[in-house]
Protein backbone atom coordinates (compact mmCIF):
# COMPACT_ATOMS: atom_id res chain seq x y z
CA UNK A 1 0.00 0.00 0.00
CA UNK A 2 1.19 3.27 -0.66
CA UNK A 3 2.63 5.50 2.08
CA UNK A 4 0.29 8.54 2.28
CA UNK A 5 1.91 12.58 1.76
CA UNK A 6 2.61 13.48 5.21
CA UNK A 7 1.28 17.44 5.17
CA UNK A 8 1.17 20.15 7.70
CA UNK A 9 -0.11 23.49 8.05
CA UNK A 10 0.85 26.17 9.75
CA UNK A 11 -1.43 28.98 11.37
CA UNK A 12 0.80 32.01 12.71
CA UNK A 13 0.01 33.92 14.94
CA UNK A 14 -2.52 33.83 17.69
CA UNK A 15 -5.86 33.69 15.89
CA UNK A 16 -8.37 31.28 15.48
CA UNK A 17 -6.60 30.08 11.89
CA UNK A 18 -10.19 29.42 10.17
CA UNK A 19 -8.68 28.98 6.85
CA UNK A 20 -6.01 26.61 8.07
CA UNK A 21 -8.75 24.82 9.51
CA UNK A 22 -10.55 24.70 6.40
CA UNK A 23 -7.64 23.70 3.99
CA UNK A 24 -6.98 20.85 6.78
CA UNK A 25 -11.04 19.50 6.19
CA UNK A 26 -10.11 19.89 2.21
CA UNK A 27 -7.23 17.36 2.37
CA UNK A 28 -7.37 15.52 5.83
CA UNK A 29 -8.70 12.46 3.41
CA UNK A 30 -6.47 12.65 1.11
CA UNK A 31 -3.30 12.52 3.30
CA UNK A 32 -1.98 12.56 6.74
CA UNK A 33 -2.48 16.17 7.56
CA UNK A 34 -1.79 17.86 10.82
CA UNK A 35 -2.33 21.06 11.77
CA UNK A 36 -0.08 23.73 14.32
CA UNK A 37 -0.32 26.97 15.58
CA UNK A 38 3.40 28.77 15.72
CA UNK A 39 2.67 31.95 18.04
CA UNK A 40 5.42 33.69 19.76
CA UNK A 41 4.68 36.71 21.28
CA UNK A 42 7.71 39.65 22.10
CA UNK A 43 7.77 41.70 25.27
CA UNK A 44 6.79 45.13 24.33
CA UNK A 45 10.29 46.94 25.38
CA UNK A 46 8.34 50.65 24.30
CA UNK A 47 6.36 53.06 21.72
CA UNK A 48 8.21 54.68 19.45
CA UNK A 49 8.17 58.28 18.18
CA UNK A 50 6.57 56.65 15.35
CA UNK A 51 3.86 55.22 17.40
CA UNK A 52 4.65 51.58 17.10
CA UNK A 53 5.51 48.97 19.07
CA UNK A 54 9.66 48.41 19.83
CA UNK A 55 10.70 45.49 20.91
CA UNK A 56 13.67 43.95 22.57
CA UNK A 57 13.30 41.08 21.52
CA UNK A 58 13.83 39.59 18.21
CA UNK A 59 13.04 36.16 16.42
CA UNK A 60 16.47 35.21 16.83
CA UNK A 61 16.16 35.54 20.44
CA UNK A 62 13.69 31.96 20.79
CA UNK A 63 16.44 29.65 20.17
CA UNK A 64 14.71 26.61 22.07
CA UNK A 65 10.87 27.40 20.51
CA UNK A 66 12.59 26.98 16.68
CA UNK A 67 14.37 24.06 17.96
CA UNK A 68 10.98 22.66 19.68
CA UNK A 69 9.55 22.99 15.90
CA UNK A 70 12.54 21.43 14.56
CA UNK A 71 12.35 18.72 16.40
CA UNK A 72 8.62 18.37 15.86
CA UNK A 73 9.26 17.94 11.90
CA UNK A 74 12.14 15.98 12.05
CA UNK A 75 10.46 13.37 14.28
CA UNK A 76 7.37 13.80 11.66
CA UNK A 77 9.26 14.05 8.49
CA UNK A 78 6.19 15.69 6.59
CA UNK A 79 6.89 15.60 2.67
CA UNK A 80 4.75 18.97 2.51
CA UNK A 81 4.29 21.78 4.91
CA UNK A 82 2.36 24.87 4.09
CA UNK A 83 3.00 28.04 5.89
CA UNK A 84 -0.19 30.78 5.64
CA UNK A 85 1.40 34.61 7.03
CA UNK A 86 0.41 38.11 6.76
CA UNK A 87 2.74 40.85 6.27
CA UNK A 88 4.24 41.65 9.86
CA UNK A 89 4.53 37.50 10.41
CA UNK A 90 7.65 37.74 7.80
CA UNK A 91 10.15 37.51 9.39
CA UNK A 92 8.95 33.88 11.50
CA UNK A 93 8.44 33.28 7.90
CA UNK A 94 11.47 33.20 6.69
CA UNK A 95 13.01 31.77 9.96
CA UNK A 96 10.42 28.65 9.89
CA UNK A 97 11.48 28.10 6.41
CA UNK A 98 14.99 28.29 6.76
CA UNK A 99 14.44 25.23 9.86
CA UNK A 100 12.02 23.45 7.29
CA UNK A 101 14.73 23.49 4.52
CA UNK A 102 17.45 22.37 6.80
CA UNK A 103 15.85 19.93 8.63
CA UNK A 104 13.67 18.14 6.08
CA UNK A 105 15.52 19.23 2.40
CA UNK A 106 13.08 17.00 0.86
CA UNK A 107 10.08 18.75 2.26
CA UNK A 108 8.02 20.92 -0.37
CA UNK A 109 7.00 24.04 1.02
CA UNK A 110 4.14 26.76 0.31
CA UNK A 111 3.68 29.73 1.49
CA UNK A 112 -0.21 31.55 1.26
CA UNK A 113 -1.32 34.79 2.05
CA UNK A 114 -1.45 38.31 -0.18
CA UNK A 115 2.00 39.07 1.40
CA UNK A 116 3.03 36.22 -0.49
CA UNK A 117 1.78 35.94 -3.71
CA UNK A 118 1.25 40.02 -4.17
CA UNK A 119 3.21 42.12 -1.91
CA UNK A 120 6.66 40.24 -2.35
CA UNK A 121 6.40 37.04 -4.65
CA UNK A 122 10.10 36.93 -5.70
CA UNK A 123 11.60 37.04 -2.28
CA UNK A 124 8.93 34.63 -0.47
CA UNK A 125 9.63 32.32 -3.59
CA UNK A 126 13.56 32.31 -2.09
CA UNK A 127 12.30 30.31 1.25
CA UNK A 128 9.70 28.08 -0.31
CA UNK A 129 8.81 26.19 -3.56
CA UNK A 130 5.48 27.42 -4.33
CA UNK A 131 3.17 30.04 -3.67
CA UNK A 132 -0.99 29.97 -3.54
CA UNK A 133 -1.95 33.05 -5.33
CA UNK A 134 -5.48 31.87 -5.07
CA UNK A 135 -8.53 30.46 -2.61
CA UNK A 136 -6.72 27.38 -1.44
CA UNK A 137 -9.09 25.06 -0.81
CA UNK A 138 -9.23 23.43 -5.12
CA UNK A 139 -5.43 24.44 -5.16
CA UNK A 140 -3.85 22.34 -1.96
CA UNK A 141 -5.97 19.66 -2.83
CA UNK A 142 -4.41 19.41 -6.33
CA UNK A 143 -1.14 19.82 -5.10
CA UNK A 144 -1.33 16.86 -1.99
CA UNK A 145 -2.97 14.21 -5.38
CA UNK A 146 -0.12 15.69 -7.84
CA UNK A 147 2.83 15.14 -4.83
CA UNK A 148 1.44 12.02 -3.70
CA UNK A 149 1.55 10.25 -7.45
CA UNK A 150 3.65 11.92 -9.56
CA UNK A 151 5.95 13.93 -7.63
CA UNK A 152 8.79 14.02 -9.92
CA UNK A 153 6.39 15.41 -12.75
CA UNK A 154 6.92 19.63 -12.66
CA UNK A 155 5.84 21.83 -13.86
CA UNK A 156 2.66 21.17 -11.80
CA UNK A 157 0.73 23.59 -13.80
CA UNK A 158 -2.53 23.86 -11.46
CA UNK A 159 -4.57 27.01 -11.52
CA UNK A 160 -3.40 29.48 -9.33
CA UNK A 161 -0.17 28.50 -8.26
CA UNK A 162 3.07 30.44 -8.72
CA UNK A 163 6.09 27.80 -8.97
CA UNK A 164 9.56 27.71 -10.11
CA UNK A 165 10.31 25.71 -13.48
CA UNK A 166 13.89 25.98 -15.07
CA UNK A 167 15.24 28.93 -13.76
CA UNK A 168 12.02 30.58 -14.62
CA UNK A 169 8.53 31.88 -12.10
CA UNK A 170 5.36 30.59 -13.52
CA UNK A 171 2.44 31.77 -12.39
CA UNK A 172 -0.64 29.72 -13.32
CA UNK A 173 -3.69 31.29 -14.21
CA UNK A 174 -6.67 31.54 -11.23
CA UNK A 175 -9.91 29.66 -12.70
CA UNK A 176 -13.17 30.39 -11.50
CA UNK A 177 -13.13 29.35 -7.45
CA UNK A 178 -15.62 26.80 -6.46
CA UNK A 179 -19.12 27.10 -5.04
CA UNK A 180 -19.31 28.92 -1.06
CA UNK A 181 -21.69 26.12 -0.21
CA UNK A 182 -18.96 23.32 -1.21
CA UNK A 183 -16.31 24.99 0.53
CA UNK A 184 -15.49 22.93 3.37
CA UNK A 185 -16.48 23.42 7.35
CA UNK A 186 -13.42 24.29 9.11
CA UNK A 187 -11.75 21.61 11.39
CA UNK A 188 -12.18 21.95 14.84
CA UNK A 189 -11.29 19.15 17.97
CA UNK A 190 -8.65 17.14 15.40
CA UNK A 191 -6.61 14.76 17.60
CA UNK A 192 -3.31 15.97 15.05
CA UNK A 193 -3.62 19.59 16.17
CA UNK A 194 -0.54 21.14 17.97
CA UNK A 195 0.21 24.35 19.61
CA UNK A 196 3.93 25.76 19.90
CA UNK A 197 3.30 28.79 22.33
CA UNK A 198 6.45 31.00 23.56
CA UNK A 199 4.99 33.91 25.69
CA UNK A 200 7.54 36.85 26.36
CA UNK A 201 10.11 34.03 26.66
CA UNK A 202 12.30 31.38 24.88
CA UNK A 203 10.41 29.00 26.86
CA UNK A 204 8.37 27.23 24.59
CA UNK A 205 5.12 25.11 25.67
CA UNK A 206 4.10 22.71 22.93
CA UNK A 207 0.82 21.18 23.02
CA UNK A 208 -1.29 18.34 21.65
CA UNK A 209 -4.97 18.92 21.16
CA UNK A 210 -6.91 21.74 19.71
CA UNK A 211 -7.28 24.86 22.23
CA UNK A 212 -10.86 25.90 20.29
CA UNK A 213 -12.66 22.88 21.97
CA UNK A 214 -12.55 24.17 25.52
CA UNK A 215 -13.05 28.24 24.32
CA UNK A 216 -15.94 30.46 24.68
CA UNK A 217 -15.68 32.29 21.83
CA UNK A 218 -16.30 30.87 17.87
CA UNK A 219 -15.66 32.31 14.89
CA UNK A 220 -17.74 32.05 11.70
CA UNK A 221 -17.34 33.27 8.45
CA UNK A 222 -20.37 34.31 6.08
CA UNK A 223 -18.48 34.77 2.76
CA UNK A 224 -15.61 36.43 1.30
CA UNK A 225 -14.61 39.81 0.07
CA UNK A 226 -15.15 42.98 0.48
CA UNK A 227 -17.26 45.58 -2.16
CA UNK A 228 -15.17 48.52 -0.72
CA UNK A 229 -11.68 49.65 -1.43
CA UNK A 230 -10.30 51.74 1.51
CA UNK A 231 -6.76 52.87 0.76
CA UNK A 232 -5.13 51.63 3.18
CA UNK A 233 -6.61 48.23 3.37
CA UNK A 234 -5.33 44.63 1.98
CA UNK A 235 -8.89 44.06 -0.18
CA UNK A 236 -8.25 47.72 -1.96
CA UNK A 237 -5.87 45.79 -4.16
CA UNK A 238 -8.63 43.74 -6.12
CA UNK A 239 -9.35 45.40 -9.40
CA UNK A 240 -13.14 44.31 -9.26
CA UNK A 241 -14.15 43.55 -5.50
CA UNK A 242 -16.70 41.41 -5.35
CA UNK A 243 -18.77 39.68 -2.30
CA UNK A 244 -19.42 35.42 -2.44
CA UNK A 245 -21.97 34.68 0.55
CA UNK A 246 -22.81 31.34 1.50
CA UNK A 247 -26.57 30.19 2.02
CA UNK A 248 -28.32 30.87 4.98
CA UNK A 249 -28.94 27.22 5.78
CA UNK A 250 -24.98 26.39 4.76
CA UNK A 251 -23.96 28.83 7.60
CA UNK A 252 -26.45 27.41 10.25
CA UNK A 253 -25.43 23.99 9.40
CA UNK A 254 -21.83 24.99 10.18
CA UNK A 255 -22.56 27.22 13.40
CA UNK A 256 -24.26 23.95 14.63
CA UNK A 257 -21.30 21.33 13.95
CA UNK A 258 -18.77 24.00 15.31
CA UNK A 259 -20.96 24.49 18.22
CA UNK A 260 -21.22 20.61 18.77
CA UNK A 261 -17.32 20.69 18.80
CA UNK A 262 -16.86 23.26 21.08
CA UNK A 263 -18.83 23.22 23.57
CA UNK A 264 -18.00 25.84 25.73
CA UNK A 265 -18.54 28.61 22.86
CA UNK A 266 -20.92 31.68 24.43
CA UNK A 267 -20.63 33.87 21.63
CA UNK A 268 -20.21 33.37 18.08
CA UNK A 269 -18.28 36.36 16.10
CA UNK A 270 -19.33 36.91 12.20
CA UNK A 271 -15.49 37.60 10.79
CA UNK A 272 -16.42 39.11 7.21
CA UNK A 273 -15.46 42.02 6.56
CA UNK A 274 -18.61 43.49 6.17
CA UNK A 275 -21.98 41.57 7.35
CA UNK A 276 -23.97 41.15 4.97
CA UNK A 277 -27.05 43.08 5.47
CA UNK A 278 -29.49 42.80 2.15
CA UNK A 279 -33.01 42.71 3.69
CA UNK A 280 -33.69 39.08 2.31
CA UNK A 281 -30.68 37.66 3.44
CA UNK A 282 -31.35 39.06 6.93
CA UNK A 283 -34.63 38.18 7.25
CA UNK A 284 -34.00 34.75 6.64
CA UNK A 285 -30.92 34.42 8.67
CA UNK A 286 -31.81 35.84 11.83
CA UNK A 287 -35.29 34.09 11.80
CA UNK A 288 -33.17 30.67 11.29
CA UNK A 289 -30.29 32.08 13.94
CA UNK A 290 -32.81 32.50 16.69
CA UNK A 291 -34.73 29.48 16.10
CA UNK A 292 -31.84 27.23 15.65
CA UNK A 293 -28.85 28.89 17.26
CA UNK A 294 -29.85 31.20 19.83
CA UNK A 295 -26.57 32.33 21.24
CA UNK A 296 -24.88 36.04 21.12
CA UNK A 297 -23.04 37.12 18.47
CA UNK A 298 -21.00 40.28 17.12
CA UNK A 299 -20.52 41.30 13.71
CA UNK A 300 -18.71 44.12 11.29
CA UNK A 301 -20.00 46.71 9.57
CA UNK A 302 -19.22 49.52 7.23
CA UNK A 303 -20.88 52.92 8.86
CA UNK A 304 -24.67 53.60 8.06
CA UNK A 305 -25.96 50.22 6.44
CA UNK A 306 -28.12 49.96 9.15
CA UNK A 307 -31.43 51.17 9.43
CA UNK A 308 -33.93 50.35 12.67
CA UNK A 309 -35.55 47.56 10.73
CA UNK A 310 -32.28 45.89 9.85
CA UNK A 311 -30.99 46.55 13.47
CA UNK A 312 -34.35 45.01 15.33
CA UNK A 313 -33.99 41.67 13.12
CA UNK A 314 -30.21 41.74 14.21
CA UNK A 315 -31.19 42.49 18.03
CA UNK A 316 -33.85 40.17 18.42
CA UNK A 317 -31.86 37.37 16.89
CA UNK A 318 -28.86 38.36 19.56
CA UNK A 319 -26.73 40.57 18.27
CA UNK A 320 -24.62 42.69 21.21
CA UNK A 321 -21.81 44.07 19.64
CA UNK A 322 -20.99 46.14 16.01
CA UNK A 323 -17.27 46.20 14.91
CA UNK A 324 -17.53 49.54 12.88
CA UNK A 325 -14.66 50.84 11.01
CA UNK A 326 -14.90 54.86 11.79
CA UNK A 327 -10.87 55.18 10.65
CA UNK A 328 -10.99 59.11 10.65
CA UNK A 329 -13.53 61.37 12.61
CA UNK A 330 -12.56 63.95 9.53
CA UNK A 331 -15.08 63.38 6.74
CA UNK A 332 -12.24 64.97 4.18
CA UNK A 333 -10.11 62.87 5.22
CA UNK A 334 -12.41 59.50 5.05
CA UNK A 335 -13.39 61.05 1.45
CA UNK A 336 -10.52 62.23 0.41
CA UNK A 337 -7.66 60.20 1.63
CA UNK A 338 -9.05 56.96 2.29
CA UNK A 339 -11.33 56.66 -0.58
CA UNK A 340 -14.67 56.21 1.65
CA UNK A 341 -18.09 57.71 1.14
CA UNK A 342 -19.71 58.11 4.64
CA UNK A 343 -20.96 61.41 6.25
CA UNK A 344 -20.43 62.45 10.00
CA UNK A 345 -24.10 63.23 9.58
CA UNK A 346 -24.95 59.73 8.62
CA UNK A 347 -22.89 57.94 11.46
CA UNK A 348 -24.50 59.86 14.43
CA UNK A 349 -27.99 59.23 12.89
CA UNK A 350 -27.01 55.36 13.40
CA UNK A 351 -24.67 55.99 16.62
CA UNK A 352 -28.37 57.20 18.26
CA UNK A 353 -30.20 54.35 16.78
CA UNK A 354 -27.61 51.83 18.02
CA UNK A 355 -27.59 53.91 21.07
CA UNK A 356 -31.31 53.55 21.45
CA UNK A 357 -31.03 49.45 20.96
CA UNK A 358 -28.15 49.36 23.51
CA UNK A 359 -25.65 47.75 21.12
CA UNK A 360 -22.33 48.20 22.26
CA UNK A 361 -19.97 49.83 19.06
CA UNK A 362 -16.14 49.33 18.98
CA UNK A 363 -15.60 52.17 16.57
CA UNK A 364 -12.21 51.87 14.53
CA UNK A 365 -9.49 54.94 14.35
CA UNK A 366 -6.67 55.45 12.75
CA UNK A 367 -4.65 58.18 14.29
CA UNK A 368 -0.62 59.91 12.88
CA UNK A 369 -2.35 60.15 9.30
CA UNK A 370 -0.45 62.63 7.48
CA UNK A 371 -2.64 64.47 5.26
CA UNK A 372 -4.92 65.06 9.02
CA UNK A 373 -4.71 69.16 9.37
CA UNK A 374 -5.64 70.45 12.75
CA UNK A 375 -8.59 71.44 11.29
CA UNK A 376 -9.16 67.88 10.96
CA UNK A 377 -8.79 66.97 14.35
CA UNK A 378 -11.04 69.07 15.61
CA UNK A 379 -13.43 67.82 13.34
CA UNK A 380 -13.63 64.18 14.37
CA UNK A 381 -12.54 65.14 18.14
CA UNK A 382 -16.48 67.11 17.86
CA UNK A 383 -17.88 64.14 16.18
CA UNK A 384 -16.30 61.82 18.79
CA UNK A 385 -17.65 63.88 21.76
CA UNK A 386 -21.07 63.69 19.77
CA UNK A 387 -21.41 59.87 19.81
CA UNK A 388 -23.16 58.53 22.50
CA UNK A 389 -22.64 55.28 24.17
CA UNK A 390 -22.13 52.26 24.73
CA UNK A 391 -19.04 52.11 22.68
CA UNK A 392 -15.57 51.76 23.28
CA UNK A 393 -12.50 52.90 20.45
CA UNK A 394 -9.87 50.79 19.24
CA UNK A 395 -7.11 53.09 17.95
CA UNK A 396 -4.45 52.58 15.71
CA UNK A 397 -1.14 53.87 14.02
CA UNK A 398 -1.20 54.61 10.11
CA UNK A 399 0.75 51.49 8.81
CA UNK A 400 2.42 52.02 5.37
CA UNK A 401 2.02 48.27 4.20
CA UNK A 402 4.13 48.08 0.84
CA UNK A 403 2.16 48.36 -2.48
CA UNK A 404 -1.37 49.03 -0.46
CA UNK A 405 -2.88 52.28 -2.68
CA UNK A 406 -2.29 54.65 0.80
CA UNK A 407 1.61 53.59 0.73
CA UNK A 408 1.94 54.09 -3.07
CA UNK A 409 0.64 57.64 -2.75
CA UNK A 410 2.25 58.64 0.52
CA UNK A 411 5.06 57.57 -1.02
CA UNK A 412 4.68 59.93 -4.06
CA UNK A 413 3.58 63.26 -2.03
CA UNK A 414 7.16 62.35 0.28
CA UNK A 415 4.67 62.22 3.07
CA UNK A 416 6.53 59.34 4.20
CA UNK A 417 10.72 57.85 4.75
CA UNK A 418 10.66 55.12 2.14
CA UNK A 419 11.96 53.23 5.31
CA UNK A 420 8.63 53.29 7.09
CA UNK A 421 7.13 51.62 4.42
CA UNK A 422 7.96 47.65 5.99
CA UNK A 423 5.16 46.09 7.45
CA UNK A 424 7.29 44.41 9.93
CA UNK A 425 7.43 47.81 12.18
CA UNK A 426 5.37 46.92 14.98
CA UNK A 427 1.86 46.97 14.27
CA UNK A 428 -0.07 49.12 16.62
CA UNK A 429 -3.57 48.74 18.08
CA UNK A 430 -4.84 49.57 21.70
CA UNK A 431 -8.30 49.46 22.64
CA UNK A 432 -9.84 51.58 25.43
CA UNK A 433 -10.97 49.48 28.01
CA UNK A 434 -14.18 47.22 27.72
CA UNK A 435 -16.66 47.28 30.13
CA UNK A 436 -17.63 43.21 30.21
CA UNK A 437 -14.09 42.04 29.59
CA UNK A 438 -12.77 44.36 32.31
CA UNK A 439 -15.36 42.78 34.94
CA UNK A 440 -14.00 39.31 33.71
CA UNK A 441 -10.39 41.05 34.46
CA UNK A 442 -8.94 40.82 30.99
CA UNK A 443 -6.38 44.28 31.33
CA UNK A 444 -4.73 45.30 27.96
CA UNK A 445 -1.38 46.24 29.07
CA UNK A 446 -0.54 47.83 25.69
CA UNK A 447 -3.15 50.41 26.30
CA UNK A 448 -1.33 51.85 29.15
CA UNK A 449 2.09 51.58 27.85
CA UNK A 450 0.39 53.99 24.58
CA UNK A 451 -1.52 56.35 26.94
CA UNK A 452 2.15 56.98 29.00
CA UNK A 453 3.73 57.85 25.83
CA UNK A 454 1.02 60.07 24.76
CA UNK A 455 0.71 61.69 27.71
CA UNK A 456 5.19 62.33 28.04
CA UNK A 457 4.50 63.64 24.18
CA UNK A 458 1.28 66.65 25.26
CA UNK B 1 7.94 60.25 9.31
CA UNK B 2 8.44 63.59 7.03
CA UNK B 3 5.27 65.18 7.56
CA UNK B 4 1.70 64.75 9.59
CA UNK B 5 0.72 66.21 12.40
CA UNK B 6 1.75 64.82 15.98
CA UNK B 7 -0.94 66.13 18.30
CA UNK B 8 -1.11 63.48 20.80
CA UNK B 9 -3.34 66.00 23.31
CA UNK B 10 -6.31 65.39 20.32
CA UNK B 11 -5.67 61.39 20.58
CA UNK B 12 -5.55 61.37 24.11
CA UNK B 13 -8.83 62.87 24.32
CA UNK B 14 -10.80 61.17 21.83
CA UNK B 15 -9.78 58.21 23.94
CA UNK B 16 -10.75 58.94 26.84
CA UNK B 17 -14.05 58.66 24.92
CA UNK B 18 -13.65 55.45 24.94
CA UNK B 19 -14.12 54.89 28.85
CA UNK B 20 -16.86 53.49 29.99
CA UNK B 21 -15.62 54.61 33.36
CA UNK B 22 -15.14 58.48 32.76
CA UNK B 23 -18.33 60.03 33.73
CA UNK B 24 -19.96 62.26 30.15
CA UNK B 25 -19.86 65.59 32.43
CA UNK B 26 -16.46 64.99 33.04
CA UNK B 27 -15.45 64.69 29.75
CA UNK B 28 -17.58 67.50 28.36
CA UNK B 29 -15.96 69.20 30.72
CA UNK B 30 -12.42 68.52 29.49
CA UNK B 31 -13.62 68.54 25.93
CA UNK B 32 -14.69 72.47 26.73
CA UNK B 33 -11.84 73.55 28.12
CA UNK B 34 -9.90 71.77 25.16
CA UNK B 35 -11.71 73.51 22.78
CA UNK B 36 -11.08 77.23 24.47
CA UNK B 37 -7.50 76.34 24.55
CA UNK B 38 -7.22 75.68 28.16
CA UNK B 39 -5.11 71.96 28.11
CA UNK B 40 -3.96 71.65 31.70
CA UNK B 41 -7.15 70.25 32.73
CA UNK B 42 -6.55 67.11 30.34
CA UNK B 43 -2.84 67.14 31.84
CA UNK B 44 -3.79 66.82 35.14
CA UNK B 45 -6.76 64.51 34.61
CA UNK B 46 -4.19 62.31 32.29
CA UNK B 47 -1.93 61.83 34.68
CA UNK B 48 -4.41 60.79 37.58
CA UNK B 49 -5.80 58.52 35.01
CA UNK B 50 -2.44 57.10 34.59
CA UNK B 51 -1.80 56.68 38.02
CA UNK B 52 -4.94 54.25 38.10
CA UNK B 53 -4.28 52.00 34.75
CA UNK B 54 -0.42 51.48 36.21
CA UNK B 55 -2.41 50.25 39.58
CA UNK B 56 -5.01 48.23 37.57
CA UNK B 57 -2.41 46.67 35.37
CA UNK B 58 -0.05 45.44 38.33
CA UNK B 59 -0.04 41.52 38.82
CA UNK B 60 -0.76 41.52 42.13
CA UNK B 61 -3.81 43.95 41.73
CA UNK B 62 -4.63 41.78 38.85
CA UNK B 63 -4.70 38.37 40.65
CA UNK B 64 -6.58 40.20 43.84
CA UNK B 65 -9.24 41.40 41.30
CA UNK B 66 -9.58 38.13 39.81
CA UNK B 67 -10.09 36.39 42.85
CA UNK B 68 -12.30 38.49 44.18
CA UNK B 69 -14.68 38.38 40.82
CA UNK B 70 -14.35 33.89 41.27
CA UNK B 71 -14.77 34.63 44.69
CA UNK B 72 -18.12 36.07 44.12
CA UNK B 73 -19.19 33.30 41.03
CA UNK B 74 -17.59 30.43 42.08
CA UNK B 75 -17.29 30.40 46.13
CA UNK B 76 -14.32 29.90 48.32
CA UNK B 77 -13.25 26.02 47.61
CA UNK B 78 -13.18 26.88 43.88
CA UNK B 79 -10.81 29.77 44.22
CA UNK B 80 -8.46 27.73 46.84
CA UNK B 81 -8.89 24.50 44.45
CA UNK B 82 -7.54 27.03 41.39
CA UNK B 83 -4.78 28.82 43.17
CA UNK B 84 -3.16 25.40 43.67
CA UNK B 85 -3.63 23.79 41.03
CA UNK B 86 -2.01 27.10 39.53
CA UNK B 87 0.57 26.60 41.41
CA UNK B 88 1.45 22.59 40.67
CA UNK B 89 1.10 23.55 36.97
CA UNK B 90 3.93 26.42 36.91
CA UNK B 91 6.03 24.32 39.11
CA UNK B 92 5.76 21.05 36.90
CA UNK B 93 5.64 22.98 33.33
CA UNK B 94 9.32 24.27 34.80
CA UNK B 95 10.26 20.66 35.57
CA UNK B 96 9.74 19.22 32.78
CA UNK B 97 11.03 22.21 30.26
CA UNK B 98 14.31 21.67 32.15
CA UNK B 99 15.19 18.05 33.46
CA UNK B 100 14.28 17.08 30.01
CA UNK B 101 15.17 17.50 26.22
CA UNK B 102 12.87 18.31 23.34
CA UNK B 103 12.55 15.02 21.87
CA UNK B 104 11.15 13.68 25.56
CA UNK B 105 8.43 16.76 26.06
CA UNK B 106 7.51 15.21 22.20
CA UNK B 107 6.79 11.86 23.10
CA UNK B 108 5.25 12.91 26.08
CA UNK B 109 2.62 15.05 24.01
CA UNK B 110 2.21 12.58 21.30
CA UNK B 111 1.68 10.06 24.17
CA UNK B 112 -1.20 12.08 25.79
CA UNK B 113 -2.73 12.39 22.23
CA UNK B 114 -2.84 9.26 21.68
Amino acid sequence: MQKKLKNLFIGLGPGYHHQVRIMHSMVKEKCDSSMLFFHIEKNVDSIGDDLRFHYSMGYKDFPKTFDLFRDLIKKNQFDLIGIGFMSHHWDIYVELSKVIRKTLPNCKIIAGGVHAWHISQSDTLEHCDYICAAEGEELYSALVEHLSTKPDVSPISIPGLIEKYQGKIIHNPVKTYMPMDQVPFPTYGDEKTYSINAINEDNPILTAGDFMVNGHWGFVHIGRGCVFRCTFCINAIHKDPTVRLRSVDRVITEIKYTLSKCKNIKVLFFEDEIFPVRTTFLKEFCEKYKKEINIPFWICLYPHMLNEEKLKMLKSAGLVEITMGLQSGSQRIRNEIYDRKDKNEMILKENILLSKHNVMTYYDLIIRNPWETEEDLDEALDLINKLKRPYYLKIYTLAYYPKHPITIRALKEKKVDPKEVDATIGYLAVTTPHKVLAEENYWEDSFVVWHNKLRKEC
Amino acid sequence: MLSGLKDEKYFLLMAYHGFWFIPKFLLNFLYKKFKKNSKWELYVFSYLLEKLLVFRGYPFTQYALIAMTRLKQKGIIWVVKKTFSKATTKFTRSMVTTASGNASIIDEVFYKRK
